[in-house]
């Protein structure tokens, strides 16, 4: 089933097209990687299908509800975590969830729950001023999980973290997708998508440039074969396509002259620069 | 805008959570007791105001009238019954007295309401506070006397030392101009300060942008401000009022004026905060109309020429100024208030028709 409905969507601002076309769909219970630079026009797409903005053109539902006429249904299914850590500051993390859980009418029980879940249980009284980055960036996915939504949007979730509480936060999201959550995921890090998504849009000026799993999407784009580095510090690189070259990578490595030998399938990296001529960085 | 219709149960938890926020704000808590804190120090300055130490009258009594039986009988009054109204102005004139003038047939004149003269003697250089006690003790008794909220009497004020205008020689009651002016303080404050940063910091903390994917929509993210600034309104307004028990006069006028006065600070501090992005922007242009807004007050105590008396007509509080001096003094009738009442009333819905504009803009899909 496709949670994510895509059909030639549109934005424009000021007659400047920032989105545009775009058609894709997303499945029940995936992960599906939106990958672009800063200004691809990433969060304006976010933003479409999380009805904060009305496309310009082309059409869009979520959970099968459309995002222009059925915002207010919409906003019940979905949850959102932000670029920016945006809570109330001077509440506490528990007064930020009791407060969100107060908006959607969920039980108070539900705090607790989800408090417990992003592991803030022992720190929920204290204000968020006081927390660190991980801990903020926890309680917005808290705050996200809430109302208990079917499709997650997260812009960015793991940006400015550090390396363990990224992880955490990968973890996560590996195990809200196994409960069944459908996800939709913007990242800089080619790795996280690599990791974590069914499916990756590469996505440059405002359109998808490539649109498949990161798997075909390397074999596509990457050379099938292998890097060596022999002990007399020689580099050799054995493509996989002809027969022979199968006889000659085992006698090398009968020889024992193999220093360290390496896939040279492309990166997501690669592919990118590849179809858009530029890093994703950039 | 939205066209469903605004969600009451949103609406008001998000002005709980404002009104929450805006205790654990400091700042903002500061701000919108500002104006008590004035009203207290005022107090503070002019302590002889609140009853405390003597105040010394000279009194002629023509009509051997019950205003002055019930003066005699006030704890803190010291009475000078005098022979002629000539001694009451030498006594005022040479010490710290201020003077009475009560005509023959006063009371009875009083009963039948037909407004006869009181002349009240007043001397500048013995100081403003001992002066404002005495007037507003007048005004008390007056109303006491006649037994109704309007003034029954018309009071003709002399100042013996010769000022012929001024804070304090213009027939200015100072605790009068001072309730009104720390009244459209408190209204204009928190509409043009409190109201347009609840909405700012939302938008520079990026708080708005989580509201507006959850259930709120943009109607009742604003309703939710207005909702707490109306009640910051009332509650400081109708602290100040009950403090300084300042209910009297015309009070249903005074309320209306209230009411319409803080609608339309609350609604002009909504058109800000959907126009403005940061709290900085929000501090400076509030300051600017705080000081604009306020100016109708001044006028009362500085007469301006024209045609500076004409612009400051053009400022919307002007109406609310009047209509609070004209309920408070008890002079208000429907005939002289009610031109007062349609401009503050047509403000109130311009400065509406704004903020629809800017929601709009916010909301702009």
């Amino acid at each position: 089933m496709n949670t994510i409905e895509v059909e030639g969507l549109s934005r424009t601002f000021n007659g400047r097209s920032v989105v545009d076309k775009l058609s894709f769909t997303v499945q029940e219970g995936e992960i599906f990687g939106f990958l672009g630079p800063n200004g691809a026009g990433k969060t304006t797409t976010i933003r479409m299908l999380t009805g904060q903005i009305h496309p310009t053109s082309g059409r869009a539902s979520v959970y099968g509800f459309d995002i222009v006429h059925q915002r207010q249904q919409l906003k019940r299914r979905i949850g959102v975590v932000f670029e920016e850590q945006n809570l109330y500051e001077r509440f506490s993390g528990r007064e930020n969830l009791a407060f969100s859980a107060s908006l959607y009418g969920v039980d108070s029980k539900r705090v607790e729950e989800v408090l417990e879940q992003v592991s803030l249980g022992e720190r929920a009284n204290d204000r968020v001023q006081k927390y660190s980055n991980g801990m903020r960036q926890r309680l917005v996915i808290a705050r996200a999980l809430l109302h208990k939504p079917r499709v997650l949007f997260l812009d960015e979730p793991t940006r400015g973290l550090d390396p363990i509480v990224a992880r955490e936060i990968r973890l996560m999201i590996t195990s809200l997708v196994d409960q069944g959550m459908t996800v939709f995921l913007t990242t800089h890090y080619m790795e996280e998508a690599e990791h974590l998504c069914r499916q990756v849009a590469f996505f440059d000026q405002g359109r998808i440039v490539g649109l498949d799993t990161p798997d075909r999407l390397k074999a596509s784009y990457g050379k099938r074969g292998i890097n060596l580095t022999l002990l007399d510090g020689a580099h050799l690189y054995i493509p996989f396509d002809e027969t022979k070259n199968g006889e000659h990578l085992g006698e090398l490595a009968a020889s024992g002259r193999i220093l360290t030998a390496h896939s040279a399938e492309a990166s997501l990296e690669d592919v990118f620069i590849q179809l858009t001529g530029r890093r994703l960085a950039e | 805008m939205n066209t469903r219709i605004a969600n009451l149960r949103i609406i008001w938890i998000i002005a709980r959570k404002d009104l929450v926020d805006a205790v654990k704000n400091q700042l903002l808590f500061l701000s919108l007791l500002m104006p008590i804190f004035l009203w207290l120090l005022f107090r503070l300055v002019f302590s002889d105001m609140s009853g405390m130490g003597t105040m010394k009258i000279a009194v002629h009594d023509d009509a051997n009238s019950r205003l002055v039986t019930e003066l005699r009988n006030m704890p803190g009054v010291t009475l000078s019954e005098l022979e002629t109204e000539q001694q009451v102005i030498n006594l005022v004139k040479k010490q710290s007295y201020s003077g009475l003038v009560i005509p023959a047939g006063f009371d009875e004149a009083l009963a039948r309401n037909q407004n006869p003269l009181l002349t009240v003697y007043i001397n500048s250089r013995s100081g403003g506070g001992g002066i404002q006690a005495f007037q507003t003790l007048i005004d008390q008794q007056l109303w006491k006397l006649a037994g109704h909220d309007s003034l029954p009497a018309q009071i003709r004020l002399v100042d013996t030392a010769g000022s012929k205008s001024g804070l304090f020689g213009g027939g200015i009651n100072m605790n009068s101009f001072m309730s009104v002016m720390l009244l459209v303080l408190s209204i204009v404050g928190i509409g043009v300060f409190v109201v347009p940063s609840l909405l700012v910091e939302e938008k520079e903390k990026q708080t708005l942008k989580y509201l507006l994917v959850s259930p709120a929509g943009p109607v009742e993210v604003v309703a939710g401000k207005a909702l707490v600034g109306l009640a910051a309104c009332l509650v400081i307004v109708g602290s100040m009022m009950i403090l300084n028990k300042s209910w009297t006069g015309n009070w249903p006028v005074t309320l209306l004026a209230l009411i319409l006065g803080s609608l339309f600070a609350i609604l002009v501090g909504l058109a800000m905060g959907g126009f403005f992005k940061t709290i900085a922007q929000v501090n400076t242009w509030s300051s600017v109309l705080l000081i604009f807004l306020l100016l109708p007050t001044w006028v009362a105590v500085m007469p301006l020429p024209d045609p500076f008396g004409l612009i400051v007509r053009l400022v919307p509080s002007y109406y609310l100024v009047d209509l609070l001096n004209q309920s408070m003094a008890g002079n208000a009738t429907f005939g002289s208030v009610w031109s007062s009442l349609t401009v503050l009333a047509v403000c109130t819905v311009f400065a509406f028709s704004m903020v629809v504009w800017t929601v709009k803009r916010e909301d702009r899909i």
